[in-house]
């Protein structure tokens, strides 16, 4: 280890040269700036990755089983386990996915789960991410640069290889695609926050990278339009949210959209990583029945449990809420990014009354979380010392032929020593996971 | 299995291909114009010859080697080594996955280097070698890790730029002739991508008398994507 910190300046430098960016826009400028990568990896003992993994898939199951009850028989809504307010008045509901059947019956292929460890050690789970996850392309490029920059220490520690990740990726597409064509990751372009990830997940999976306008439909098939032919594309992992994907279906106005890729979907003529509708199983109002949901379809308890969460939906949470803001995180079920999470402790007496009229006007819009007091883990800081920083795990589980882990996750950090956001467009940076083996 | 590539795709292989090239080859003569700078009388100026061919028009008059130095790192002038290094990044970026990160990255040292040194109160043309090694790195990478048309389309415009610049600077005859033999074997292998009645009528162009700045034309022409 102590070899891998003293080769922090030359990790850096391997990171600059690969590109390891993110973009933000500010002002509605876009500016790309390296991702800032901490040298001191988290480590997770292998007894407790296997706990952490037997609940991840236990998870990812289950919210699988509601995607397609939800958008078929509805049984969960209908045996009363979840209100309807949380299902088909959720914005990430679509109406237009009803009866549609994904290839294999896969709707989360690629799911973000997002966990932090509390003090005492458990693991708990604050947000499914089940669109457009991203964040692996991270961990994956800085253990190929930590293992060039300080191969002793890959030596001396027995770490699992986190570097299959396009691995995994390329083999659930070839499932879902099912030998219809080639494997496309589509991409909004240069100037989206992810890029680098687009096309470094391009690069290891060997996937095309297709940017808006190489993607057409005809005949109800998707096609790759090369320079004197078209290929036919069997899966698509679209990096483009629901909203944009089809502008004939969806956003009118939407240029990067491939028009008609949601008759090819209905028709089950391509593959779409991951499923459009998913939406209304990662609204954070919806987070708070994953437990339920685990029992309702698998008939198990479950493994990974909640951050305490209190929804003001209902009349006993609601009168909690209202009567300690001051102690919990409230959330804006409709916001994402780290945006719209305000902590009641940081806020003035007015800024607490305003939100607790927001919550009266509209509680579907709302949940509220107890402050998890989990734990910090040591930064080497701008003096070169090391400084504890609040840290969540952000753990990817990809669905194909069957539900796998992957052994290493990203582990973000937030730059401020007082802050307890982690998103990397608020300034954090991150960490290699390093699942012990 | 032999990728399909879109036409956009092309397009940025091909540009990258020149760019890099361009890249390359500046350096290479805006260090000879700067060497030239040194043993001239003041007011005569080495490096406005140099810019002045490399853009086929009378652009600019510079005094001192300082200003000679200004305009290299000035990115907002499209004529600036910058200006071409950015421009090897747009196409570059969009390619990750076909070109790899290893040919990708020397690149981004080339951009991270550039904007380095325009920082620098003291600018100095040596300071810029690295720029040379990378660029020649570039090639070594694509070379080994390539095969097919990327590859093929990379050398096009790699070719290209270089017949281009030869025809600027006049070097001699033989030079263009051998440059453009060697295109010709690569566009054998993208039969797609390029028009061969005007690959013909340069070919004939060529054997003759040429004027040069007619035959640049031609030449950029002859690519369709």
């Amino acid at each position: 280890m102590k070899e891998l910190l003293s080769a922090r300046e030359s990790v850096n430098q391997w990171m600059q040269r690969y590109g390891v960016r993110f973009g933000v826009y500010k002002n509605g400028v876009f500016n790309e700036q390296l991702f800032p990568f901490d040298a001191i990896p988290r480590r997770i003992p292998a007894q407790e990755w296997q706990m952490l993994e037997s609940g991840l898939i236990q998870r990812v199951k289950a919210l699988n089983a509601f995607l397609y009850d939800i958008y078929h028989e509805k049984n969960i809504v209908k045996d009363g386990v979840v209100p309807k307010e949380f299902t088909y008045e959720s914005k990430g509901y679509m109406p237009e996915c009803e009866g549609i059947t994904p290839a294999e019956d896969v709707y989360a292929h690629i799911a973000g789960i997002d966990l932090v460890q509390a003090k005492d050690g458990n693991w708990l789970i604050l947000e499914d991410n089940l669109r457009i996850p991203s964040g692996a392309s991270y961990p994956m490029i800085a253990r190929m640069v930590t293992r060039k920059a300080s191969p002793q220490t890959f030596r001396d520690n027995l770490i699992e290889d986190n570097r299959n990740y396009g691995d995994m990726l390329r083999e659930m597409m070839d499932f879902i695609n099912g030998g219809r064509g080639i494997n496309v990751i589509f991409t909004p372009g240069r100037y989206n926050s992810a890029f680098f990830e687009h096309s470094y997940l391009a690069e290891k999976t060997g996937a095309t990278l297709a940017f808006p306008g190489d993607l057409v439909v005809e005949g109800g098939k998707l096609y790759y339009k090369g320079l004197n032919a078209k290929s036919r594309v069997g899966a698509i992992y679209r990096r483009v949210s629901d909203e944009y994907l089809d502008p004939l279906a969806f956003e009118p106005s939407s240029l990067l959209g491939i028009p008609n890729l949601m008759e090819a979907y209905r028709a089950g003529e391509v593959g779409v990583i991951n499923a459009l509708g998913n939406g209304v199983a990662d609204d954070k109002g919806i987070y708070y029945f994953v437990p339920k949901m685990v029992e309702y379809y698998l008939n198990e308890k479950p493994i990974l449990h909640n951050a305490p969460t209190y929804l003001p939906f209902f009349k006993d949470d609601f009168d909690y809420i209202l009567a300690n803001i001051e102690k919990l995180v409230i959330k804006d079920v409709a916001e994402a990014g780290g945006y719209g999470v305000m902590f009641g402790k940081d806020m003035s007496p007015e800024k607490i009354e305003q939100v607790r009229k927001l919550i009266v006007e509209d509680p579907r819009r709302w949940i509220a979380q107890e402050v998890v007091d989990f734990i910090d883990l040591d930064i080497i800081d701008e003096s070169g010392k090391p400084s504890p920083r609040k840290c969540d795990l952000r753990a990817f589980v990809i669905t194909g032929r069957e539900t796998k882990v992957w052994k290493s996750g990203l582990t973000r950090f937030s730059r401020n020593p007082d802050s307890f956001v982690v998103n990397s467009s608020q300034g954090g940076g991150f960490k290699d996971t390093w699942v012990m083996a | 299995m032999e990728k399909v590539i879109s036409a956009a795709k092309v397009n940025n292989l091909y540009w990258l291909g020149r760019y890099v090239e361009r890249g390359y080859l500046m350096l290479h003569l805006m260090r000879k114009a700067y060497d030239e700078v040194i043993d001239v009388p003041v007011g005569e100026t080495p490096y406005s010859e140099f810019l002045n061919r490399i853009n086929g028009y009378s652009c600019s008059t510079f005094t001192s080697s300082y200003q000679m130095m200004q305009q290299i790192y000035d990115a907002n002038n499209p004529t600036s080594l910058r200006a071409v290094i950015e421009r090897m990044m747009d196409n570059a970026i969009v390619l990750r996955p076909d070109i790899y990160s290893e040919s990708f990255s020397y690149v981004e040292l080339c951009r991270d280097k550039i904007a380095l040194e325009a920082e620098k109160k003291q600018m100095n043309i040596a300071d810029l070698q690295p720029i040379n090694d990378w660029l020649l790195s570039f090639w070594g990478s694509v070379s080994e890790r390539l095969h097919g048309p990327t590859y093929y389309l990379l050398c096009i415009g790699r070719i290209m730029e270089r017949l281009d610049i030869a025809l600027r600077f006049e070097y001699k005859k033989y030079r263009i002739v051998e440059s453009w033999e060697s295109l010709k074997k690569y566009l054998q292998l993208c039969p797609d991508v390029y028009d061969k009645e005007q690959a013909e009528v340069i070919e004939q162009t060529i054997d003759s008398d040429y004027d040069r700045f007619d035959l640049i034309a031609k030449l950029n022409s002859l690519i369709k994507a």
